[in-house]
């Protein structure tokens, strides 16, 4: 009976380079994003100006909020590809009740919460209490979401939203844009409930080992089911801000955004094994992804190239996250 | 563990007969009992499903469906998937077609290189799947991008129509009363047969998805089949390119848009098992039938493209669900 | 006589760090013989059996086959030279047919890459007939087996690769008493066919039955290899134990107050049939029997990791229901597993992370907010009663040694503040130092009023350390034994007596 031999990293010199290759993974991605910024900045002087950093900011909000519940998603061990066709759906359900059903606003916005509500349950429940794989769920209700969006507005693209749309889109607190406000609260909240709250020690425990939580007594299902709910809901946040931000509604809304969100969240560190990860890592994968969409635009890259790279980014940083996994196993 | 493990079959051996009986009887003819029920069902709902014509009909539109769910079987038996397929299709269409069309290339390249283009589509993505230890589900995907991308990027979002004669005596052309695409289906259909029940590959395959340490100690080489699993599903790929370039003689931006789902589902419905080392061609071929019979009547019944979207969603979800349940039960 | 030797161990030892797994093992196996190996948990069992199989390499010592000196490097080179296992946890394919399961490493090939069929069935047919499954068909998938059937396929692929040396690790446990008579059949046929079989087992009377000669080892030592037709089962279990410990009996030094924990009528299919027990307050439950017996499902069912058919639990005189963990926390109820790996630890969080799992509700707050500094708080709390050598609570868990992994799991459960413990093999993968400390803390566990459960493999464990000690065999308790009544051989014989 030898199985603590598999589990024993005895020695002094094993610990120290364990704990210099956590820091390395940890603080890596600062040094990538400073080194990208610069890289960048030297092709295309353009960059460093405050009109195209704050435009930079803005245009991050909407995969920066989905990727705050992205990351409870992955630690907890599940994936959900459905985010993007959630944004559209709750857009669409909303705006489409304001303008067609005359709807006063906040029944638009609750609308809107509520699509995100309703399948993130579903995505949850099915991963969780029914057992399905939750790629293959979420890859579904990505298919009845997209063709919902256009069933529920009609094919119609929606402009001239209410003022108070309008007031969010555009407004300010201060220096800062709504938009970018509602995000950095997006990512206060979720760092403090992910590394300070009961809920948060309940998603790493699960993600790290189900069964060693579950003999713990901690409700497995119910926490994964909860992390679904939780990205569900910032995705209609994200519509929401931006929806107002556009200030319309197009089908086409969402595009994307999945892996957007997933590349960010596992860039900034969470490994897709599970357990691992934290929201500053993830900010910090959202402004990477920021960085590469802007260079990109500025360097006037083909729309049509675009898809590209975003796929090959998805790949670069699966794989990165796969080499990581070995390192770690053979240490 | 090992107690409770040998303790649990022991359980499962004393739970009431007939139903496990009555329920693995469903789940082992089900297949056929649901496509019977579903002809009649549109049969009633719809005059013209049928009369001869619709059911050439659907033979021909589920033909290169039929090709790819083969494909897509090989890597599911290995406990892999691949949701990048509808992607190879346009892939292998556009660089077929187009280098056709402007270089000047002879048809009989063109079709290699169809082929080709999927072979080594499949190549990249168990390549990673394998030797890069990266989770097939999120590398397809990624592909899935790339690939979507460089059809947009060759393209530029146009299509090619009116291809040389070959294309249209393969597309318009009959073996006998088959046309030319179903008969090539069918060949597909015992070619797959023959290489998963005939071939020593094949029952490698078998062993790698039902037990890879097994397989390992075994000697099998386990990366290789995985391997060649994507492979296979990439060249099958290829060859639903080629007969749906035929059939619509030309080549379009979208096409093989959502095969992925249909594949997947037809082979999930079929029998074979997303926990792998599990299916047969025989059931494919029924799952196969079932996508097709679905889909028709979708059409016949004037359906909305989006509504089929959400129906084509609902079938994934529901294949899903029935297969976790089927084994969580089943046994 | 000629040597009929076809397997030979001479000095064979090996160390882990911490403990002497082997010392200076001497080991032969004749051809055509059935040798049987017992001995307790960690005296050396398995360690031999991987240095066989070529899993481990020995640090010294030497092996022989047929009389030459060879190295098993690897499990491939053991199997080249016909030495195969037979493991608890079956290496078949499942949807595959028996044919191909059998010969899947080398599958009889017609134009290349093409199997042929017709040569395969044949092949099967008659390797299935050595293993007397000569009604089966070949094409049948392995799927449709009983598990009896499915080692006897297992032994029929090893055959078919050729082996002259088969070793079995505790082959019947999943078995009926009918599939094992029909094992001794087919092994006393290969006997015949001169190939050559170690049969580790704890259940003695198949040892009896089935080996021609038996070798016990104790604490990493041969004690001594005999014919079992030339030693009596009285006379073995002294030997497995070691005299003194096996003479010894226990003296209960306590008087025990009113009953804390009952459980009445337990039923799980057939791995649990009705139990019923109850333990009073400071009482350790010593749980005893072999693997198969149902101990761990017992203590699962109690936890409400399993559901259960039938059966009521009562704690403190009231009826209580226990449908999950969460539940069997919440009644005061703990449960140390017996694998810490898979279910007791996060191996890559924190000490400290892992101590106040199991009650992270009373570090937060009304709103769900964690107070870490109570936390690392009540986890150095742990470590200095404990004793847990870690610098500090932040370190992982993982690089802890085994014993210290345990109390962290221990620790975890003393912040519940639980009163009724259910320990599963709680000083398994420990060293001798820290096991000594593992007792202590569970004795004083049990002195403050708690109810212990203690369920272990090791017989002369359970005998030094309960106060009463239930045996189980086959899923229903097979002996009781009060306080003073029992010694460790005479809870090692009703752990084996008798097959069905």
């Amino acid at each position: 009976m030898t199985t603590d031999r598999q589990l024993q990293i005895g020695s002094q010199g094993g610990l120290f380079l364990h704990q210099l290759s956590q820091i390395a993974l940890r603080y890596g991605i600062y040094l990538v994003l400073l080194v990208l910024c610069f890289a960048v900045g030297t092709i295309e002087p353009s960059f460093f100006t405050l009109q195209n950093l704050s435009t930079l900011l803005l245009e991050s909000t909407s995969v920066g909020i989905i990727a705050v519940g992205m990351t409870f998603v992955i630690i907890a061990r599940g994936i959900d590809v459905s985010v993007g066709a959630i944004v559209a759906l709750a857009s669409a359900a909303g705006i489409t009740s304001i303008k067609l059903g005359g709807q006063p606003w906040w029944v638009g916005v609750l609308i809107m919460l509520g699509v995100g509500l309703v399948v993130g349950w579903i995505n949850g429940f099915s991963s969780s209490r029914l057992g399905m794989p939750s790629f293959l769920v979420t890859l579904a209700t990505m298919t009845v979401a997209r063709g919902l969006v256009t069933a529920v507005s009609g094919g119609r693209i929606w402009y001239d939203l209410p003022n108070i749309f309008q007031g969010l889109g555009m407004g300010h607190v201060g220096p800062i844009p709504n938009s970018v406000a509602i995000m950095l609260i997006a990512f206060l909240v979720g760092y403090l409930i992910l590394s300070k709250t009961l809920f948060g020690r309940q998603v790493y425990a699960v993600g790290t080992n189900p069964d060693t939580a579950r003999v713990s007594g901690i409700d497995v299902e119910r926490t994964v089911l909860l992390t679904f709910v939780l990205v569900g809901l910032l995705s209609s946040l994200s519509s929401l801000v931006l929806t107002a931000r556009m200030n319309t509604f197009t089908a086409s809304m969402g595009t994307g955004y999945e892996f957007s969100a997933i590349a960010a969240v596992v860039i900034g560190g969470t490994s897709l094994m599970g357990g691992q990860g934290n929201m500053g890592g993830t900010i910090v994968g959202v402004l990477i992804m920021a960085v590469i969409n802007n260079a990109l635009n500025l360097i006037g890259v083909d729309a049509y190239y675009q898809d590209i790279i975003r796929g090959s980014i998805i790949f670069l940083a699966v794989f990165l996250d796969a080499i990581r996994q070995r390192y770690i196993e053979s240490a | 563990m090992k107690e409770t493990a040998a303790a649990r079959s022991a359980t499962d051996s004393t739970s009431i007969f007939s139903l496990r009986g009555t329920a693995q009887f469903l789940l082992k003819y089900g297949g056929y009992l649901m496509l019977l029920g579903l002809c009649i069902i549109f049969a009633l709902l719809s005059p013209t499903f049928l009369t001869k014509e619709n059911i050439i009909n659907i033979f021909l539109q589920t033909a290169a469906i039929g090709l790819v769910a083969i494909g897509v079987t090989f890597v599911i038996i290995a406990r892999g998937i691949d949701v990048s397929v509808g992607a190879i299709v346009a892939l292998a269409s556009v660089l077929g077609v187009g280098s056709m069309k402007t270089l000047n290339l002879p048809w009989f390249i063109s079709i290699l290189t169809i082929l080709v283009v999927g072979v080594l589509c499949g190549f990249v993505n168990g390549f990673s799947s394998s030797k890069l230890r990266m989770t097939s589900f999120l590398v397809t995907l990624a592909t899935l991008t790339v690939f979507r991308g460089l059809v947009l990027a060759i393209s530029r979002g146009k299509g090619w129509y009116g291809l040389p004669d070959f294309y249209d005596l393969l597309g318009s052309g009959f073996v006998g009363p088959i046309p030319n695409s179903v008969a090539i289906t069918l060949l597909g259909f015992v070619i797959g047969h023959v290489l998963l029940s005939k071939t020593v590959f094949g029952r490698q395959l078998y062993a790698v998805g039902g037990n890879p340490e097994a397989a390992r100690i075994q000697g099998i080489n386990v990366d290789r089949i995985i391997l060649l699993s994507f492979v296979i599903c990439g060249l099958f790929s290829g060859a639903a390119s080629l007969i749906l370039t035929a059939r619509l003689n030309a080549f379009t931006p979208l096409m093989g848009t959502g095969f992925e789902f249909s594949a997947i589902a037809a082979a999930v419905i079929g029998g074979v098992s997303l926990y792998g080392g599990e299916g047969n061609m025989a059931g494919v071929l029924v799952g196969v039938l079932i996508i097709g019979v679905i889909n028709n009547a979708l059409n016949l019944l004037s359906v909305s493209p989006f509504y089929q979207d959400v129906a084509r969603g609902l079938i994934i979800y529901v294949a899903v669900l029935l297969n976790t349940l089927r084994q969580r039960w089943g046994r | 006589m000629a040597d009929q030797t076809i397997l030979e161990l001479t000095d064979i030892s090996k160390h882990f760090p911490g403990v002497i797994a082997l010392d200076r093992v001497n080991f032969s196996l004749q051809k055509g013989e059935v040798h049987g190996i017992v001995g307790m948990n960690g005296a050396g069992k398995s360690t031999l059996m991987n240095i066989i199989g070529g899993v481990i390499q020995p640090d010294s010592g030497v092996i022989r086959i047929n009389g030459q000196m060879k190295q098993l490097t690897n499990p491939a080179e053991a199997q080249k030279l016909g030495i195969a296992f037979i493991h608890q946890e079956l290496s078949l394919f499942p949807n595959l047919d028996l044919a191909s399961n059998i010969f899947i490493y080398s599958l009889p090939r017609q134009l290349p890459g093409f199997v042929d069929d017709r040569k395969l069935e044949h092949w099967a047919q008659s390797v299935l007939e050595r293993v007397g499954l000569g009604h089966l068909k070949p094409k049948q998938k392995v799927s449709t087996l009983s598990p009896g059937e499915k080692q006897l396929v297992e032994i029929a692929r090893c055959l078919a690769q050729e082996a002259k040396i088969l070793v079995f690790d505790e082959p019947t446990s999943s078995l009926t008493g009918r599939e094992t008579e029909t094992l001794f059949g087919i092994i006393r046929e290969l006997k015949d066919q001169d190939v050559s079989i170690i049969y580790v087992s704890h259940r003695l009377e198949e040892v009896f039955k089935i080996c021609d000669r038996v070798t016990v080892l104790r604490d990493g030592k041969r004690v001594d290899t005999v014919r079992t037709n030339a030693i009596s089962r009285h006379d073995l279990v002294k030997m497995i134990l070691g005299h003194e410990a096996a003479d010894t009996a226990h003296i209960s030094r306590r008087e025990f107050d009113s009953v804390l924990f009952k459980a009445v009528g337990i039923r799980r299919g057939a791995v649990l049939q009705d139990i019923s027990l109850e333990i009073r307050r400071g009482e350790i439950l010593g749980l005893a029997g072999i693997l198969g017996s149902g101990r761990t499902e017992l203590g699962r069912s109690l936890f409400g990791l399993d559901r259960i058919d039938a059966g009521e639990i009562w704690i403190d005189g009231r009826k209580v229901r226990i449908r999950s963990p969460q539940d069997a926390i919440k009644n005061g109820i703990a449960f140390i597993t017996e694998n810490r790996r898979e279910e007791g630890l996060l191996a890559n969080k924190p000490v400290v992370d892992n101590i106040v799992l199991a009650n992270l509700r009373a570090y937060a707050s009304l709103l769900g907010w964690m107070h870490r500094s109570q936390e690392i708080r009540a986890a150095e709390q742990q470590k200095e009663k404990l004793n847990i050598a870690t610098p500090t609570v932040r370190r992982l868990v993982m690089y802890l040694s085994g014993g210290n992994q345990q109390k962290v799991v221990l620790g975890k459960w003393l912040e519940t503040s639980s009163r009724v413990w259910i320990m599963d093999e709680p000083t398994r993968g420990i060293d001798v130092g820290a096991k000594e400390e593992v007792y202590r803390l569970i004795r004083a566990i049990a002195d403050q009023g708690a109810a212990v459960i203690f369920i272990s493999s090791e017989i002369s464990e359970v005998a030094r350390f309960s106060d009463r000690v239930l045996v189980m065999r086959k899923g229903k308790v097979a002996g009781s034994f009060e306080a003073g009544t029992f010694t460790a051989e005479s809870i090692l014989i009703a752990a084996t007596e008798g097959v069905s």
